[in-house]
């Protein structure tokens, strides 16, 4: 093949061009060469300036998933390597065992493609013996009540899944699931669940009675496996220090509460009603291993209420989510369906934060906005702010006689649904406003 | 959540060096979940913009980048510096999807006619315009008219921003082979969008 000067002259210009240099400075350093070069270089200057870029709405959603990708196959290495330092033989022996059945027997293959699956598939019971065997080879009680904690969670997003495809005996299964994990988590631990007048207030001093050691040298402890939770007054702890860790194990299990409790009612929106019942069971059971005081049924809502779900449309600056004026903050955990891209009717629900955006925990995206993107559709505890003004998840909502239509009584601590327009960026002119009866309800049951 | 860099300027590209690729590979193969992050980050839209000049939809570029890093998330145990760098490698992963999405995509039916772009060379007078490709499906539309080889040597170097070492590493053929080629894909793509030029 006979080499080609102009390969190599084109090949420069281009590097030099991707540098940030000009088309005009390159043609002058090749002026022998500027006829066959310019058109050349006019080419790939228009192409590179054309080339597709990934939409945000994608970027933001694929990293999300990327991250729940990488926790699972980390913690599927991890317990399939079974290389941590074990504390007692038994505990060692009784871990590797575990982790050599599941490679064994299943295939690490078929354990990381496990990492993902729902209660009703067949490779669940590997996804729970993998489960097991991570807390076989944690070595400390701390660690392992964290993981605990990590798989009373999964249980929560399983259930919320299950019921949506109206699988009750499903969610029955999971509820006792989860509450064996809540326990077995406070027994790790050596704590018990709040009580529902402490927990609603983050900042509440826990007793110091009902706390045992937590953590590694804190205390001796009574055993190397998990004790069930008994009812006996627990111990008082031995240091500050145990102290102090007890207090932060149970502001993780009161956040870890606030998510698994949001993700259930939100499910309640759409699951039909024998699921929905098992879900209220759940729910009960949930909060008085969470000590969330109860926040769903039709009374009062705890305070401040953080619950909320909100449909509006979609943008993004960025690749941050707004909607409905609100920042929404999408963690790894996120539910998603469809693909929230920027002019789509999102559905979101989450937890209301101190700044103010919302913690997605499941987002839906309906379809393309078809009326005002100014116009939203908010459903959350009503509250009464300041000047006696009524707010949900702190939009003012501005009421119009004559123009606001007002359904059953709503009032300050109970489940409302609003739709208006923005008329700025914290403030809802409502032309309907619904009292709901204790729970959310999906959007389309409003259009009566 | 931050801003990112979607709403900073894009070219030139700030690319980390290779020693720091180096490391946060080190890092992702001893299981640092932000050494994985990272990676992700650095290489996104090299992928993306690779990938999605080699196929036919946005939706069909997407799924593939993502099963790219899925495939890097499993595989990266095998990658050995010395037979590539890291950017030839996570490069031939995507090379590897795409063949095997137009392998499927034979059995496919094609695009519905009100969905495909026109066909630059069938607009009127291409020279009243100051850029030959008005967006990406333009360029794609271009693109999809270049062989095989043309396209993919213009995907690495344009859409990933690969050098000609890195490229002939992902193509497996030398520079010069890569200079020659990328010189025939650029004149080709010259003829498809100004039809009438000498």
């Amino acid at each position: 093949m006979v080499h080609d000067p102009l390969d190599d002259v084109l090949n420069d210009c281009l590097d030099r061009l991707q540098r940030g240099e000009s088309v005009a400075l390159c043609l002058a350093r090749y002026p022998d060469w500027a006829t066959h070069l310019r058109p050349l270089l006019e080419t790939a200057t228009s192409a590179v300036a054309a080339r597709p870029a990934p939409d945000p709405s994608f970027r933001a959603t694929s990293r999300l998933r990327f991250q729940g990708a990488i926790r699972s196959h980390l913690a599927v290495q991890r317990s399939s390597r079974g290389e941590t330092l074990f504390p007692s033989w038994a505990r060692a022996w009784a871990g590797m065992m575990a982790a050599l059945v599941l490679i064994i027997g299943f295939g690490s293959g078929a354990v990381l493609a496990s990492s993902n699956a729902a209660p009703d598939s067949p490779l669940y019971p590997v996804k729970r013996a993998t489960e097991r065997a991570q807390v076989a080879l944690t070595p400390s009680e701390a660690s392992r009540a964290r993981l605990h904690l990590r798989w009373a969670d999964r249980r929560g997003v399983e259930m919320a899944a299950m019921a949506q495809e109206g699988k009750a005996d499903h969610v029955d299964r999971l509820r006792r699931d989860l509450v064996r994990e809540l326990d077995l988590a406070h027994a790790e631990a050596g704590t018990s669940p709040e009580t529902p007048s402490t927990a609603g207030a983050p900042s509440a001093a826990v007793p110091e009675a009902g706390v045992r050691a937590l953590g590694a040298g804190s205390a001796p402890p009574e055993s190397s496996s998990p004790r069930p939770q008994d009812s006996r007054p627990a111990e008082v702890p031995t240091s500050d220090r145990a102290g102090n860790e007890a207090r932060a194990f149970l502001r993780e299990v009161h956040d870890d509460g606030e998510r698994t409790l949001a993700r259930l009612i939100l499910a309640q929106r759409k699951a039909p009603p024998p699921a929905r019942e098992a879900l209220g069971r759940a729910l009960k059971a949930a909060q008085a291993r969470y000590g969330e005081p109860a926040a769903l049924e039709s009374g009062p809502y705890p305070s401040p209420p953080r619950i909320v779900v909100l449909q509006g449309v979609a943008s993004y600056r960025g690749s941050t989510l707004w909607v409905g004026q609100r920042r929404v903050e999408l963690p790894a955990d996120a539910v998603i369906h469809g693909r929230p891209r920027a002019g789509q009717v999102l559905v979101i629900g989450g937890l209301l934060q101190e700044d103010g955006s919302i913690l997605a925990l499941q987002v839906e995206a309906e379809g393309p906005a078809k009326g005002a993107p100014a116009r939203v559709t908010l459903q959350g505890p009503l509250a009464s702010g300041p000047g006696g003004y009524l707010t949900i998840a702190g939009y003012r909502i501005t009421l119009t006689p004559g123009q606001t239509t007002v359904q059953g009584e709503p009032t300050p601590g109970h489940w409302v649904m609003v739709e208006g327009r923005l008329v700025a960026p914290d403030v809802i002119a409502a032309d309907r406003v619904r009292a709901l009866d204790g729970v959310p309800v999906p959007f389309e049951d409003t259009e009566d | 959540m931050t801003e990112d860099a979607d709403t900073r300027p894009q070219l030139p590209e700030v690319q980390p060096s290779e020693e720091e690729v180096q490391q946060l590979v080190r890092g992702a193969q001893h299981g640092e979940e932000a050494a994985f992050s990272r990676l992700y980050e650095v290489y996104f839209h090299r992928v993306y913009r690779f990938v999605a000049l080699r196929v036919d939809t946005p939706a069909d570029a997407e799924d593939i980048t993502e099963d790219v890093f899925l495939r890097m998330l499993e595989s990266i145990g095998s990658f050995r510096r010395r037979e590539a760098p890291f950017v030839a490698w996570i490069m031939r992963i995507a090379h590897n999807r795409v063949v095997d999405y137009w392998r499927r995509a034979r059995t496919r039916t094609s695009l519905p006619l009100d969905e495909a772009p026109p066909l630059p060379s069938e607009r009127e007078d291409p020279h009243a315009r100051i850029e030959l490709f008005s967006d990406s499906r333009d360029l794609q539309a271009a693109l999809g008219r270049l062989t095989d080889l043309q396209r993919q040597v213009l995907a690495l170097r344009f859409g990933a921003g690969l050098s000609v070492m890195e490229t002939a590493a992902v193509m497996k053929r030398n520079d010069g082979a890569i200079k020659a080629l990328q010189h025939s894909a650029v004149a080709a793509l010259r003829r498809i969008m100004v039809p009438g030029e000498q």
